[in-house]
C-alpha cells in the first residue's frame, strides 16, 4: 500500500474510535447535564416556590379570617380599630375593602408566578413584584411582622 | 530451522506491535471524541435538566410554603391581635399551643433544598430516547427536550411524602384550635 493510502487508512480509523469515543461521551453527557441542571433547577424552583406559596398562603389565610363571623357584638368596636385602622374597615369582616382588594390581587399573583422556566417571564422579576404586593397588603392589614426569610435564616416570632 | 522460527518471532513481534498501536490508537481517539461527546451532550441537554428541575422545585416549594404561611400567620395574629384571634381560633390559644405551633413551623421551614432533593430523588432512568441514539439525539434536541417535560413519578412521590406529612401534622395541629371553615378555606379539611 502506498504511503497515501497509509495515511487515508490511519485516519479512517483515527476517526472511527473518535466517533465511536464521542457517541459513548454524548451519551454520559446527556446524563450527566439533565442530571446537573435537575439539581440546580429544583434548587431555584423550590425557593421560588416556597417564598410564592408564603404569599399565597398568607392571603389565603387572611381572606378566610375575613369571611370568618365577626365577633361578639360587644366587640365590634375594638375589632373595627384593632383591624382596620384608618377609618375604611368593614365591621362586618374586620378586614378593610382596600386590604380586600390587596389580598385578591396579591393571591392572583401568586398564582401567576411562572411555574416553567421560560424565556418570556423573567421569575426574579415576577419575584420582586409579587414581594411589592405582599408589602403593600401587608400594610394594608398593618401586618408586618413575620416577613418571609429564606429558610436557613428563619422567622421571628 | 533457524530462518523459519526467526520468521515466526517477526510474526509474533509484528502482530505486538500492531495491537499496541491499535490499542494507542482507540486509546488516544476514543478518549478525545469521548471528552468531547461529553462536552456537547452536556451543553445540549443541561437546560432541559433545569427546566424539568425548575418545574419540579416550583410546584413541590409552593405548596410547603402555602403551609408556613398559613402556620406563620396563624401563630402571629394568636400572640399578637385579640380580634383577630377570636376569628381565627375556636378558644383562647395557650402557651402551649402557640410552643407547638411554632416548633411545628420550625419543622417546616427546616425543609430546604438539601433536604428535600436528596440523591435519591435524582436516581432517575433518563428516557430511553437519550440515551438509545446518541447521533439522533444529536440531530433533533427539540424533540427530545420535549420529551423531558413529562411528568415524573419520582417528584410526586417526594412531593407526596413531604406535603401530605407535613400537612397531615398541620391540620393536627390546628385542627382543635382553628375554626373549621378557615381550615376548609385553606384546602386544609
Amino acid at each position: 500500500m502506498s504511503d497515501t493510502g497509509d495515511i487515508e487508512l490511519l485516519l479512517e480509523v483515527e476517526t472511527m474510535f473518535e466517533t465511536s469515543g464521542w457517541e459513548d461521551g454524548y451519551r454520559d453527557g446527556v446524563k450527566a447535564g439533565m442530571l446537573e441542571g435537575r439539581v440546580f433547577g429544583c434548587e431555584r424552583g423550590f425557593l421560588f416556590g416556597v417564598e410564592t406559596g408564603f404569599y399565597s398562603g398568607f392571603a389565603e389565610l387572611w381572606q378566610a379570617v375575613a369571611m370568618q363571623a365577626p365577633p361578639e357584638a360587644g366587640d365590634a368596636t375594638d375589632a373595627t380599630d384593632a383591624a382596620g385602622g384608618a377609618g375604611d374597615a368593614s365591621a362586618s369582616t374586620g378586614v378593610s375593602a382596600r386590604a380586600h382588594k390587596q389580598l385578591a390581587q396579591l393571591r392572583e399573583a401568586a398564582a401567576r408566578f411562572p411555574r416553567e422556566n421560560g424565556a418570556s417571564v423573567d421569575p426574579q422579576l415576577e419575584m420582586d413584584r409579587l414581594r411589592g404586593r405582599y408589602r403593600t397588603a401587608a400594610a394594608a392589614l398593618r401586618v408586618t411582622e413575620p416577613a418571609f426569610r429564606p429558610a436557613k435564616t428563619g422567622l421571628t416570632f | 530451522m533457524d530462518d523459519v522460527w526467526g520468521d515466526a518471532d517477526d510474526v509474533d513481534f509484528d502482530r505486538q506491535m500492531a495491537e499496541r498501536n491499535w490499542n494507542r490508537l482507540q486509546d488516544t481517539h476514543g478518549v478525545a471524541g469521548y471528552k468531547d461527546g461529553v462536552i456537547e451532550g452536556k451543553e445540549a441537554h443541561i437546560q432541559a435538566g433545569f427546566d424539568q428541575g425548575y418545574a419540579q422545585g416550583v410546584h413541590i416549594g409552593h405548596e410547603l410554603g402555602r403551609l408556613q404561611g398559613i402556620l406563620a400567620y396563624a401563630s402571629l395574629v394568636a400572640a399578637k391581635d385579640a380580634d383577630v384571634q377570636r376569628r381565627v381560633f375556636k378558644a383562647h390559644p395557650t402557651d402551649e399551643d402557640l410552643r407547638m405551633l411554632r416548633v411545628l413551623y420550625g419543622e417546616i421551614q427546616s425543609v430546604t433544598p438539601d433536604t428535600m432533593f436528596t440523591p435519591d430523588f435524582f436516581k432517575l432512568p433518563v428516557p430511553s430516547a437519550l440515551v438509545g441514539d446518541a447521533a439522533n439525539a444529536a440531530a433533533a434536541p427539540t424533540d427530545l427536550l420535549q420529551q423531558q417535560i413529562e411528568p415524573d413519578p419520582t417528584a410526586d412521590i417526594a412531593f407526596h411524602e413531604h406535603t401530605v406529612h407535613f400537612k397531615d401534622k398541620l391540620l393536627a395541629a390546628l385542627a382543635p384550635l382553628v375554626h373549621d371553615s378557615i381550615l376548609v378555606a385553606v384546602g386544609l379539611s
